[in-house]
């Protein structure tokens, strides 16, 4: 069935939404003029990609290895064709295509005529280790964030990789899953295979519904939802490292990993013009395919660090009755709820334990987004 | 912000209507000065009627000749301060609260009264001390070369009115396309032409506008040419080159594979890097020939296909066949264009226009 009128007017309503008419600088002055547009743009983007010093080893001190050689093996074994098909037919036709212009409609009709050459080339990347330079630029486009567009902030960075380097992505994407269970622990639901968000979701009710019913006056609780800002754009690549490492994943899956996240240059489209190459310091891109996998690695850092301290017993979860188990935290990808007992001592752990993260792993934590909801109990403290 | 300034040589003819439009409508400028317009205030109130714009301003005219007239849009914060029947003074506020003086000027064309037009200048350059700028037409020249054709100008006429400008503090500003604003009998040999329209400023508004940009236009009548000034012109950025984008619309169309495996095989043993480069290289030429403009096609087969229908006849039926089979063709080209645009995922081929995706699109 053909219905060209309905995809006519969705791609022009789409590019009237996506058009940017003005963007505030820093100091709130509005800008409109498409040079001083994408000079603001230019300077949000040095400032967020920007690398900076980070200190991650109290986080990687309280992980643990959870990846072993046969895993290792799995992951770094030769490649097989099919995988890189397999990769390739799962991506959709119309995905936009990055700086190159082939989109997956291309390589998915003439794969038979270029599939050879695509494989033997992306396993002598893999083999030495190193993409080609072109390979790895990325356009990002940017997409309107909320209700209303006025700065740099209210626009979310998606990245267009080339297609090319999305197929090798994938195919490590796809290996990452297989022990992802075994990295992750059980409060992240997110991207995990098997976890469902839904299981958080229900969690998070009960909670909250356990702590509104409560009324024994020893047992009060505080539940915190926080809110992360940008939280891909600012992981740190060390950190990343880092945290591979100690999870004891092999050498070379992770000289593969940072190939894949280090050697970037983005150009932001604005309102079609480019504004020049940005070398990043630091973040995920938003449109990888391995994106949120890495991050839920190292979202893994906060889950330990509250592991450890509940292990020590200066964290106490909350418990829906006897025999439940403790829960201290969930977390769906960025989405953190966390969950402790209404003392100072706790609070003060917990705000320990937040900065120890934000310091290693390049996260802000933006406070103003972030809720709060006490027990019923719990009368007002500070 | 741009003015246009045009020695019109009467507004009296009806013919000069459109002319005038035209001009408007494609520089679009937001103020216009006329000089010789020959004609009364009521007239001139027409005039700003037609052309669309919000206010005017004309003072009366001593005798039958002469006449000047500025129009203006309400986007520009405009007062006229003062005028006679040789200029208009108007005082222009920005938005940063910098206000700068813009005079029309219409300098006297007769012969014997070059020294009242400098001295009239002078006046005028010491009646103000705001960021100044003047454009009109002088009836001077400053340079010998700004005239062509018969007799040199005297050197005394351009010595006076070079003087006149240097005591009044103005600069000329350098005007870009053809070098000469005014002709009379061009195609003989008493052919001339002369540079007697021109924008000049103080220091000052330099200063405030030091990218501003005067250029000599084409009108289709009068003898003069219309000179366009722009305060502050807007620099076009430098537009990327329509970059390479893959089309699925072209996984139907005949030919594709060829083109591509031709190319992949004409670089073998290169890397897959450069074999995509040329690849594209191959496929942005051979795009030019194939659905870049189906749009136009679809209508040119649709019309087709009435004709071939109307006129049933045995041999058309074959044509009216393959005509049907083009068209879906087309058709199916064409959804592939836009799917490919609307982003629109979760449709599947397959699913019937139904309400439901119509609601989406008003979303």
């Amino acid at each position: 069935m053909l219905i060209p009128i309905f995809f006519h007017v969705a791609a022009t309503s789409r590019k009237k939404v996506n058009a940017i008419s003005f963007l505030e600088n820093n100091d709130g002055i509005r800008i409109t003029d498409e040079a001083g547009m994408r000079n603001v743009a230019k300077q949000y983007f040095e400032e967020l990609f920007e690398e900076k010093i980070s200190t991650s080893i109290p986080v990687i001190s309280v992980m643990n290895q959870v990846v072993f050689d046969e895993d290792n093996r799995r992951l770094t074994a030769p490649s097989q064709v099919c995988e890189f098909k397999d990769a390739m037919f799962a991506m959709k036709l119309d995905k936009c295509s990055g700086p190159d212009g082939f989109n997956p409609g291309f390589y998915q009709h003439l794969w038979s005529t270029c599939n050879g050459d695509i494989y033997s080339e992306c396993c002598q990347w893999l083999n030495e280790g190193k993409f080609p330079p072109s390979l790895n630029a990325t356009n990002i486009a940017l997409i309107p964030k909320g209700n209303e567009q006025k700065s740099m902030k209210n626009w979310r960075p998606i990245a267009l990789c080339n297609v090319l380097y999305k197929l090798v992505s994938k195919v490590l994407a796809n290996r990452l899953k297989t022990v992802l269970h075994k990295c992750i622990s059980e409060t992240q639901l997110a991207f995990v295979p098997g976890r469902s968000i839904l299981d958080n979701a229900l969690v998070a009710i009960e909670l909250v519904h356990h702590m509104k019913t409560k009324t024994r006056v020893n047992e009060r609780s505080v539940a915190l939802k926080l809110d992360i800002s940008k939280a891909y754009d600012r992981i740190d690549w060390s950190y990343l490292k880092n945290v591979m490492i100690k999870m004891g994943f092999s050498n070379s899956w992770i000289d593969w990993i940072m190939m894949c996240v280090e050697r970037v240059d983005y150009s932001v489209i604005v309102n079609k013009d480019m504004v020049v190459p940005i070398i990043p310091g630091r973040g995920l891109r938003q449109g990888d395919p391995l994106s949120p996998y890495l991050f839920i690695l190292c979202a893994e850092g906060l889950s330990a660090l509250i592991r450890d301290a509940k292990g020590r017993g200066e964290l106490q979860g909350v418990s829906v009755c006897r025999n439940a188990p403790v829960l201290s935290h969930l977390l769906f990808a960025d989405d953190c709820f966390l969950f402790f007992q209404a003392e100072e001592s706790q609070a003060n752990v917990m705000k320990r334990i937040l900065t120890t993260y934000e310091e290693a792993s390049g996260q802000a934590i933006s406070l103003p987004k972030s809720k709060v909801y006490y027990s019923r109990n719990v009368h007002q403290e500070v | 912000m741009s003015f246009v300034s045009w020695n019109c040589r009467g507004l009296g003819n009806l013919s000069v209507v459109p002319k005038l439009k035209f001009l408007v409508r494609y520089y679009n400028p937001d103020a216009l000065f006329l000089s010789e317009t020959l004609v009364n205030i009521n007239k001139i109130e027409e005039f700003r009627y037609m052309l669309g714009y919000d206010y005017c301003f004309a003072p009366d005219r001593v005798g039958r000749g002469g006449g000047v007239a500025l129009f203006w849009r309400k986007t520009i914060n405009c007062t006229i301060v003062n005028y006679s029947s040789n200029h208009i003074n108007a005082k222009i506020e920005e938005n940063n609260n910098n206000s700068w003086l813009l005079t029309g000027f219409y300098g006297y064309p007769e012969g014997g009264r070059r020294r009242d037009s400098w001295k009239f200048l002078y006046q005028l350059a010491g009646s103000t001390n705001l960021p100044w700028c003047i454009f009109g037409d002088f009836n001077d020249i400053l340079h010998a070369q700004e005239k062509k054709g018969r007799a040199e100008r005297s050197n005394w006429l351009i010595r006076g009115f070079r003087q006149a400008v240097a005591d009044a503090g103005l600069v000329d500003m350098h005007m870009e396309g053809y070098p000469f604003t005014w002709f009379k009998s061009l195609g003989t040999p008493r052919a001339v032409e002369e540079k007697l329209d021109r924008a000049m400023a103080n220091e000052a508004w330099m200063q405030l506008f030091p990218h501003a940009r005067l250029e000599n236009l084409v009108a289709p009548s009068s003898d003069h040419y219309p000179i366009l000034l722009e305060r502050a012109p807007v620099l076009r950025p430098h537009r990327r080159n329509r970059l390479f984008k893959f089309e699925n619309a072209w996984r139907i169309e005949e030919g594709l594979n060829e083109v591509v495996q031709n190319s992949w095989q004409q670089n073998t043993g290169n890397t897959v890097i450069s074999k995509l480069s040329a690849c594209a290289e191959e496929l942005t030429h051979w795009s030019k020939t194939h659905c870049n403009k189906l749009r136009v096609d679809i209508e040119d087969y649709q019309k087709e296909l009435q004709r071939c229908r109307d006129n049933a006849g045995t041999e058309n039926e074959m044509q009216y066949e393959a005509l049907r089979k083009k068209m879906t063709h087309l058709l199916v080209q064409d959804d592939m264009y836009w799917r490919q645009r609307a982003k629109t995922h979760w449709y599947r081929e397959g699913d019937v226009n139904t309400n439901f995706f119509s609601c989406g699109c008003h979303l």
